[in-house]
């Protein structure tokens, strides 16, 4: 039942909808921003090394 | 090798192994041999993921890599996060709904039995291969440490591996992953301390650093767009994105991982911690690479740092290694007195260059005297650095607990591996084929299938040592099947429309096309997953309107 429903929505939001709540969705949107930008920091951070002892 | 560190080693092992198999005890259903377990807590599944895609290739190739290119295999990592964000946000709600053992489940749920087979087939392909050099990457490591023929640790390691795993299943894979990972990290951490160590009096790890600076070693993002380059921050978030997403979104060895039984927020939460941890992870491996480099500017390093295959070399062409030798002790010399000069006066750089080009000529001279004096034998010698310095340079009891650690990765990713090939022989071509077997029955083939599983990795291994550095040669394996397996579940999940004809056709079509590409196009291998993900994205909508008829009713999950 929930595959029918998931495939015959007629936008990703609304399928996101079927697999969980908005405010679990906004509670996790939180930690998925977190790792984003830890890897921006990350390639930056290498960035200055290289230019640092190139 | 003394001992004292066998006696590290032996019970490093023992007690890892005991403590899987104490953790695993009572699995004596399909259910608990498949699945970790209800009760699996997130951080469990982040090291069991972290474990299984680390194996021990990734603690002999990539120092070896970063001794000889420096730092920019990181970028390889970067699509990692994106990817742990995507599939947590997409794909592990579906799977958890829908409650599969198998990514390729849904596909059949999503598609028809066909696709799922071809897709499922097409893992069982790429990981069955890829499971033989992770085997046989470690077998070098007690071969070169006991000096026994490779063929008779490939046969040891893969024997240990495939009883530990037969035994105690995906339970006991998770299980013994987290006591692995704590032998891993700590293993980590005393080879870096031990490369520290090893710099001369008078030289600081910040003078170190500068010189693998000066020398080229800490170019870790690379910003230009040619195609042809491994590794650049664009292959590396794009080309990369689409391997670790086809990597932990489609390659069982890894949905096993996370769809261990427990709530979807601690599959998540695993998952993120992954994201969190793995480029931190593998630049500090990449690192201990760095100063073994910068341990070898200042101290002589071996000619060929594969010991045992120089001295055959020298049994037939003596002269011709002692001179290669000698070569090597005035260029070091002279590349010492460069570095001297540098340490003094930072200006000149272009000299230091000079001086390192003539000694990594010589050394692919040696390379050449290798291949032509032994046909057949690796003339490379990447794989065998970490390894040899780890011999040369570590303390007592300290070399026992490094052999551990990539014994223990060697043994945590096979297991991973063999409980998943295992696992989708069972669930996606016996079960279906077999809905009235007994559970017992289902058991007895899942346990079977995974030993014949070992066994067709440990005849793979056999021919491993005539392939390049071994961790691109797995990461190209891998790249030659992901790209369609991720299409095929990118149509199911975001093109609602298309149906199985269509979308098996375009799979098809795709992995003819990334063959293709292989065998004709200079074409740097992340981009094969760029491609062959394309090529079934693109493709599918296009059959779907074409063979416009309805596809057929999709059979379900007996």
């Amino acid at each position: 039942v929930f595959q029918a429903r998931f495939d015959s929505s007629p936008t990703w939001s609304t399928r996101v909808a079927e697999t969980e709540p908005e405010v679990e969705q906004g509670r996790w949107g939180r930690l998925y921003f977190l790792v984003l930008a830890v890897l921006a920091m990350e390639i930056a951070g290498l960035w200055v090394v290289e230019q640092v002892f190139r | 090798v003394s001992g004292l560190d066998w006696a590290v080693l032996v019970l490093t092992l023992v007690g890892i192994v005991a403590f899987g198999a104490w953790r695993s005890r009572g699995v004596h259903t399909t259910e608990s041999y498949l699945r970790a377990g209800k009760d699996i807590r997130w951080w469990t599944i982040g090291l069991s993921v972290i474990a299984t895609q680390a194996s021990a290739i990734t603690f002999l190739s990539v120092p070896g890599q970063a001794y000889q290119d420096g730092i920019g295999f990181v970028q390889f990592y970067f699509g990692l996060p994106i990817a742990m964000v995507l599939l947590s946000a997409i794909a592990l709600p579906v799977y958890h709904r829908l409650r599969v053992y198998t990514a390729y489940q849904y596909l059949e749920q999503r598609f028809d039995s066909r696709t799922r087979q071809f897709t499922a087939l097409l893992f069982l392909v790429s990981r069955g291969l890829a499971s033989g050099l992770a085997i046989y990457a470690p077998a070098l490591v007690l071969s070169a440490v006991l000096g026994w023929p490779v063929l008779w640790t490939n046969l040891f390691l893969g024997a240990v591996t495939i009883v530990y795993t037969v035994a105690g299943g995906s339970r006991a894979v998770s299980r013994t992953q987290t006591a692995q990972m704590a032998v891993i990290l700590v293993g980590l951490i005393v080879a870096f301390w031990v490369a520290v160590a090893q710099l001369p009096p008078g030289v600081s790890f910040g003078q170190g650093v500068a010189l693998a600076g000066a020398l080229g070693k800490l170019q870790g993002v690379d910003t230009s767009l040619r195609l042809d380059t491994r590794y650049t921050l664009w292959s590396g978030l794009l080309g990369g994105l689409f391997v670790q997403l086809a990597y932990f979104g489609t390659d069982q060895s890894q949905v096993q991982r996370y769809l261990a039984g427990g709530p979807l927020a601690e599959s998540r939460r695993g998952l993120l911690m992954n994201g969190l941890l793995k480029v931190p992870m593998q630049l500090f491996i990449l690192f201990i690479g760095v100063m073994v480099f910068v341990v070898y500017q200042l101290s002589p390093p071996p000619l060929f740092f594969n010991r045992a295959e120089l001295e055959r070399v020298r049994a037939s062409h003596p002269a011709e290694v002692a001179a290669l030798e000698a070569t090597h002790a005035r260029l070091f010399s002279e590349k010492r007195r460069a570095i001297d000069a540098w340490f003094a006066n930072h200006a000149d750089t272009a000299e230091l260059r000079a001086a390192e080009a003539r000694v990594q000529a010589l050394r692919k001279d040696t390379g050449a005297l290798v291949a032509r004096a032994r046909p057949g034998a690796d003339p490379k010698d990447a794989d065998f650095i970490f390894l040899r310095f780890v011999l040369d340079h570590f303390p007592r009891g300290l070399i026992g607990l490094l052999v551990a650690v990539i014994l223990s990765a060697a043994m945590s990713a096979n297991s991973a591996a063999l409980s998943s090939l295992g696992a989708t022989t069972v669930v996606d071509f016996y079960r279906p084929r077999h809905p009235d077997a007994s559970d017992a029955r289902t058991l007895a083939v899942a346990r079977w299938s995974t030993a014949g599983w070992g066994l067709v990795a440990v005849g793979f291994a056999t021919f491993a040592s005539l392939l390049d550095n071994l961790i691109q040669a797995v990461n190209v394996l891998g790249s030659l099947f992901y790209g369609p397996m991720l299409g095929v579940f990118l149509v199911g999940f975001f093109l609602a429309r298309v149906g199985g004809r269509a979308a098996f056709w375009a799979t098809v079509a795709g992995e003819i096309a990334v063959l293709a590409a292989a065998r004709f196009v200079s074409l740097g291998f992340l981009w094969y997953n760029v491609l062959g993900c394309a090529v079934v994205v693109g493709l599918a909508p296009v059959l779907q309107r074409i063979w416009s008829r309805p596809s057929p009713t999709p059979t379900g999950e007996p």
